[in-house]
């Protein structure tokens, strides 16, 4: 295992390198293609279901090239006019948003239980 | 916020390290990053390096230095420390980043035991941050406080054994880490979840349908799901189904198809069919690193840092590139 990769690359973003890396996909309209550094299936497959959820979402899929290769690839098309633009940044925001209020609502219900917890205890 | 759910957690049993909990209303997705995230992504404090003075021990230096890296240490103040790879306040390692354990043992008599207890940590004096870093001796049973009478308090974990003569002296330095890097940094020993059964029949219309007979050839064919209440004579389903243990299997399925036509009703109202899960029963053990809810504490307030750091590249991102990408 002389030539095996340290186990802290899977962790440690390397200096000069961007977290995201945003592309716009020029064969296909309102599509883009994000690559996301050092972060794994948790992330991508939160993000793809979230961004599912957009009724203004086409298309979102990610995948994981490499298991050495320590990002993911996401890939959205947003439905989208002139009327009302919605581009797949607009999509990817809306959906981080979304889940981090989750999160912060989870987080909020489980100290709230928590207490409940201790009341039953005593 | 146009989709964003609202989900609600209820903790069925809660101890130390175990705890048992229903998150409700959100996606499979969702259940499985905080299953993903709490083994992997949570940090503690862990040995990492051993400088190995004296080992005239039967264990060879690495196996010994694996062991001590797999010894439990209280985390409960984890977030005060830095990484050592980012640290500030040192080129190499500080008590801001790490914490110094002593183990020097020398076995006088027939045999000893080398146990985690053994491990005096030699920073506890510099800051009470270091302090609070100790190993986890014991990890327990429900309810049960460790003790000297029911002698789980005196055991710890055990190192080594050696014989007369031999001696064991190192200095180990732990710091802070995630499961990601090495199993040892994962404060959680099992965290898994489950949803409800997938294939369940509407109970209901079948015991106003089918006959004492069919009941009877229904529940033979049900892999011990179902089972008739001798009182009522209707159709319960079993404790092991309920509780998602086993499931309905196909000849079952098939089975009620046929008897529900047989009496002229339509198969497709019994059978409930969830493919889309919508509650999850976590159960989670700790090594004893961090208390069960600051498991999930951590876990919950991970997520969303990662989340709200990939908002934020999301948003420079597009400001620097705002000519090239529309």
């Amino acid at each position: 295992m002389a030539n095996a990769p340290d186990r802290f690359e899977a962790v440690v973003l390397p200096d000069g390198v961007a977290k995201l890396e945003y592309q716009k996909d020029t064969k296909v309209p309102n599509s883009a293609i994000v690559k996301i550094e050092r972060e794994d299936h948790t992330i991508g497959n939160l993000l793809r279901m979230q961004l599912l959820r957009d009724p203004k979402v086409i298309f979102a899929a990610y995948r994981a090239p490499h298991p050495l290769q320590y990002h993911i690839v996401v890939r959205v098309q947003t439905k989208s006019s002139d009327m009302e633009p919605y581009t797949p940044v607009d999509a990817l925001a809306n959906a981080l948003n979304d889940l981090s209020t989750e999160m912060s609502l989870l987080s909020e219900r489980l100290e709230e239980e928590i207490q409940k917890q201790q009341f039953r205890m005593v | 916020m146009p989709n964003a759910r609202t989900p609600s957690i209820h903790i069925n049993r809660q101890t130390f390290n175990e705890m048992d909990f229903i998150i409700k209303d959100t996606d499979t997705s969702v259940a499985n990053a905080i299953r993903r995230v709490a083994i992997a992504e949570v940090p503690t404090m862990a040995i990492d390096l051993i400088h190995m003075q004296v080992n005239t021990s039967s264990l060879h230096d690495e196996v010994l230095a694996h062991r001590l890296g797999l010894v439990p240490l209280t985390s409960h103040r984890v977030d005060e420390f830095e990484y050592t790879r980012d640290c500030p306040y040192c080129s190499d390692h500080c008590s801001h980043c790490s914490v110094t354990f002593d183990l020097d043992v020398q076995c006088t008599e027939e045999a000893l035991t080398v146990t985690s207890q053994d491990l005096v940590n030699t920073s506890a004096l510099e800051s009470q941050l270091a302090a609070s870093v100790q190993p986890v001796h014991f990890s327990g049973e429900y309810n049960s406080t460790p003790s000297e009478e029911n002698g789980l308090a005196s055991n710890g974990i055990v190192l080594a054994k050696l014989a007369k003569g031999q001696r064991i002296r190192l200095t180990a330095i732990a710091k802070k880490g995630v499961g990601k890097e090495h199993a040892k940094w994962s404060p959680v020993c099992t965290i898994s979840y489950k949803t409800d059964p997938t294939v369940q029949f509407d109970l209901n219309i079948l015991n106003t349908l089918l006959s004492d007979e069919a009941k009877r050839a229904l529940v033979k064919s049900s892999d011990e799901c179902l089972a008739i209440d001798p009182k009522s004579n209707q159709l319960v389903y079993e404790t092991a189904f309920t509780l998602g243990r086993i499931s309905l299997p196909l000849d079952c399925v098939k089975k009620m198809t046929l008897l529900v036509l047989e009496g002229l009703g339509d198969p497709t109202q019994v059978l409930e069919y969830n493919n889309d899960p919508h509650q999850f029963y976590f159960s989670l053990e700790t090594t004893g690193a961090l208390s069960s809810e600051d498991v999930l504490r951590h876990t919950f307030r991970v997520i969303q840092t990662k989340l709200n750091q990939l908002s934020a590249h999301l948003q420079s991102t597009v400001q620097e590139n705002l000519n090239t990408l529309f």
